[in-house]
């Protein structure tokens, strides 16, 4: 790394960003402040997409930074042909597999123009479309998406084995709490860091509230 | 869980209080069903939630799956009083030690009695001195802008040690 010089990070998620939930939340801050740390960071993002809470613009607002690429992530379709939950997701799990043996090499073609510093994986189990041979970028997982599941029964104890086998490729974990820390994460060595919050945006009420009555206003979000 | 201790709260009385619940997910369904003094308002820009968050006293959280939520982190910031299930034990000890926060086991019985209990400290919980020192906190320790800098050190220093690695390895296979 030369004194000075961008380090370019992809970030690779494993839905359309604007979806909106907290992780695609986390991701377009990243993408919009990191520019401001010396990063050139940029985003590939699958074309899946559920209910759209981030508006189109969004997209815009981070320009040619996005690549998209299709896939297909069958959450939930194996559980709800099976009505088992927990083989559903084993099923599901073995498709993204197949799935990113066979397109792998379409994903790595959208790449190809670029050479990444680091490859962050927002979803762990999108490492599976990466050779970790391709090239010298340090791999870095996060538990943005999951914390690291408590294995039950059969079904759970295949789906942890083969997480550990994803999670084997990284050099690093971006852990975001310190609850369970320890040296290492399945292994793989950790870093600590929290999400954050707009502190322009969200403060206390300044002065007198909208709603000045003696009614206890409880709040539940997400 | 939530819906079923607001139900038993109501039932032992309650009556100052509402519940505002906001967001959709996969628990949306089972908002279907109406219950007294309880308001839906699904999603909104973050610039309009924020000014709807403020306005609240508490925020009830009895999540069983989240790693850190930006949820507590938004309610927290706008001066809300968090009553957490105790699932997020160790990720927000820091700040249940500064009484901004506190945990609850998920129980809907009991999670019903801290709800009553607290509506009946109105006067703490709307203190402004309280809700802007408690900003100040979550300002100081969790802007985007101070997250984001301490991530880029990390990940740069990550980077420094793996090519540091990748050159020792290669001297030594030549």
């Amino acid at each position: 790394m030369e004194e000075g010089s961008k380090l370019r990070i992809l970030f690779v998620h494993g839905a359309d960003i604007r979806v909106g939930g907290g992780a695609e939340k986390i991701i377009y801050y990243y993408m919009k402040m990191l520019p401001h740390e010396g990063f050139e960071p940029y985003l590939l993002m699958t074309n899946l997409l559920g209910e759209k809470r981030f508006p189109d613009s969004l997209i815009d607002e981070l320009g040619d930074r996005v690549i998209r690429v299709k896939a297909y992530r069958p959450r939930g379709v194996a559980a709800r042909l099976t009505g088992i939950p927990y083989v559903g997701d084993a099923f599901d799990y073995a498709f993204l597999h197949y799935y990113a043996l066979r397109h792998r090499d379409e994903i790595l073609e959208a790449l190809r123009p670029y050479h990444f510093d680091i490859i962050y994986f927002v979803s762990f189990s999108m490492s599976f479309y990466f050779p970790r041979d391709a090239d010298d970028a340090v791999w870095i997982g996060s538990e943005i998406t999951r914390d690291f599941p408590k294995p039950r029964g059969v079904v759970g104890w295949l789906q942890y084995l083969a997480l550990l086998h994803d999670l084997a490729r990284f050099d690093y974990i971006h852990r975001l709490s310190n609850r369970n820390i320890g040296e290492t994460y399945a292994g793989v060595r950790t870093f600590l860091v929290p999400s954050g919050f707009r502190s322009d945006v969200f403060y206390p009420y300044i002065g007198k509230r909208k709603d000045d009555s003696t009614v206890n206003s409880i709040l539940r979000l997400g | 869980m939530l819906l079923d201790a607001w139900r038993i709260a109501l039932e032992k009385g309650l009556s100052n209080a509402e519940l505002h619940i906001f967001g959709t997910g996969p628990d949306s369904i089972l908002l279907k069903e109406k219950l007294p003094r309880v308001v839906y308002h699904g999603n909104f820009s973050e610039l309009n939630l924020a000014s709807m968050v403020r306005e609240m006293d508490f925020l009830v959280y009895p999540t069983s799956y989240d790693t850190f939520s930006l949820t507590v982190t938004e309610a927290l910031a706008s001066g809300c009083h968090a009553i957490v299930s105790d699932y997020l034990r160790g990720i927000w000890d820091r700040e249940e030690k500064l009484g901004f926060l506190e945990y609850v086991p998920r129980d809907p019985v009991i999670l019903a009695e801290r709800i009553m209990s607290a509506t009946h400290n109105l006067d703490k919980y709307r203190n402004q001195e309280l809700k802007m020192k408690q900003y100040e906190y979550m300002r100081d320790n969790y802007d985007w802008s101070r997250v984001v800098h301490k991530l880029a050190n990390e990940i740069r220093s990550r980077v420094k040690e793996r090519r540091f690695q990748n050159i020792e390895s290669s001297e030594n296979r030549a």
